[in-house]
């Protein structure tokens, strides 16, 4: 499991390098420092610069750490509300779908 | 490879310069030999440890003019580096200190200390592989790649044409000499965290904080104020000339508009699910575990 989170670190590392100036500033430098030093640096992964971040080929595990961030960081309260009812039905689609 | 009878404090920085990133076996020689060339350089003194030899060292190499707060903290740091590299001190040089910071070179890495406030996300700055807050605004990072300095008529030229640009956005940029113009030894992409054209939009906002730690400088310079940062730029423009720094440039003033927004990030994290956030967590938790380290608050 660890090894895909610093794979994750790296991909939200270069997709926070094409994020909005003001959003990133919201991320506390603790945790920017954090998903530094524990990056995979020998992973490579390519940013297409054609396509939007979620048209990017990105690990399941980037994707939860991405939702961490926008949840704790950027959400207002309504688009809290909004994930949450999302990621719970996310979760019982992906419970249902393990279960058939 | 480093001759004990080369060795002497005039020739030291010049020694270290010839010093190959990939150079194990001199490396090596500097570590079994530490001792020794510290006392070559600063003369032998059996009454201190090895440990305060060291600490004399990087005091040789900050030289007389560093504040005593800002070398305690160098050191500290750079002892901090040296124990997690398994290197020697004699790695560690210094670089002439900035406007308002201390530079130090360890192999191909440059150790910054200085009041360098937020760090503009920009993908065409170096972003440094660790900051940290020490006191009064003062951070210090790393960053990745050493810029070979090289002082040309040409860099000069360089210096002169980026100035021009930057002063058509709006903005002036103070340090526009050609010492402040580098180049990177090959072409990199979004990996590299490497150095690539800077971007002169995103000096908006270190607009804004420079001219509130610089006033003086802003009243000569009327209401805008610049980010002294070192641009370097990619070899092709040697090869190929201005004409495909400004294409270079054009394209890269595209990719900033097309960034990504709250909106796209936001599309991405609805794909998340419960137990994958829970992961996530577990996952900081862990990192955040030694009891110096704050776990940042969630808003």
């Amino acid at each position: 499991m660890e090894d895909n989170y610093r794979k994750a670190c790296k991909e939200v590392f270069i997709c926070l390098k094409y994020v909005d100036e003001k959003l990133f500033k919201l991320i506390p430098i603790e945790l920017y420092t954090k998903i530094i030093s524990n990056m995979d640096r020998d992973y490579y992964f390519h940013y297409d610069n054609n396509k939007k971040i979620y048209e990017q080929d990105l690990l399941e595990e980037t994707v939860n750490l991405l939702g961490y961030i926008f949840y704790n960081y950027w959400a207002n309260e309504s688009e809290k509300e909004t994930f949450k009812k999302i990621v719970i039905n996310n979760s019982k689609t992906k419970l249902n779908n393990e279960n058939v | 490879m480093i001759k004990m009878e080369e060795i002497s404090q005039e020739n030291w920085s010049n020694l270290l310069k010839q010093i190959e990133a990939d150079d194990v076996e001199t490396k090596q020689f500097l570590k079994e030999h530490e001792e020794e060339i510290i006392d070559k350089l600063l003369g032998e003194n059996e009454e201190i440890t090895l440990d305060e030899k060291r600490k004399e060292y990087v005091r040789f190499i900050a030289g007389e003019y560093i504040k005593e707060r800002d070398f305690e903290s160098a050191y500290h740091i750079i002892e901090d580096i040296r124990k997690s590299h398994n290197a020697s001190i004699l790695q560690f040089g210094k670089r002439l200190p900035g406007s308002s910071s201390e530079v130090f070179e360890f192999d191909d890495k440059i150790i910054k200390f200085g009041k360098t406030f937020n760090i503009i996300n920009d993908p065409n700055i170096i972003q440094p592989e660790k900051e940290l807050d020490l006191e009064e605004g003062y951070r210090w990072m790393t960053v990745f790649e050493r810029l070979p300095i090289v002082y040309t008529e040409k860099d000069k030229d360089i210096a002169q044409t980026m100035y021009n640009r930057i002063r058509d956005d709006g903005m002036v940029w103070f340090d526009a000499i050609g010492s402040n113009v580098g180049r990177t030894d090959k072409l990199r992409d979004e990996n590299d965290d490497g150095l690539r054209i800077i971007d002169a939009q995103y000096m908006e906002y270190e607009r804004d904080i420079f001219m509130r730690i610089q006033p003086e400088k802003s009243e000569r310079y009327g209401k805008y104020g610049i980010a002294a940062y070192e641009i370097a730029l990619n070899e092709y423009i040697e090869k190929n000339g201005y004409g495909a720094f400004e294409r270079r440039y054009q394209e890269m003033k595209k990719e900033r508009e097309n960034a990504t927004n709250k909106k796209e990030i936001e599309t991405v994290a609805q794909k998340s699910t419960i137990g994958g956030l829970e992961k996530v967590k577990a996952f900081f938790r862990k990192l955040f575990h030694r009891k110096e380290d704050k776990e940042p608050d969630g808003r």
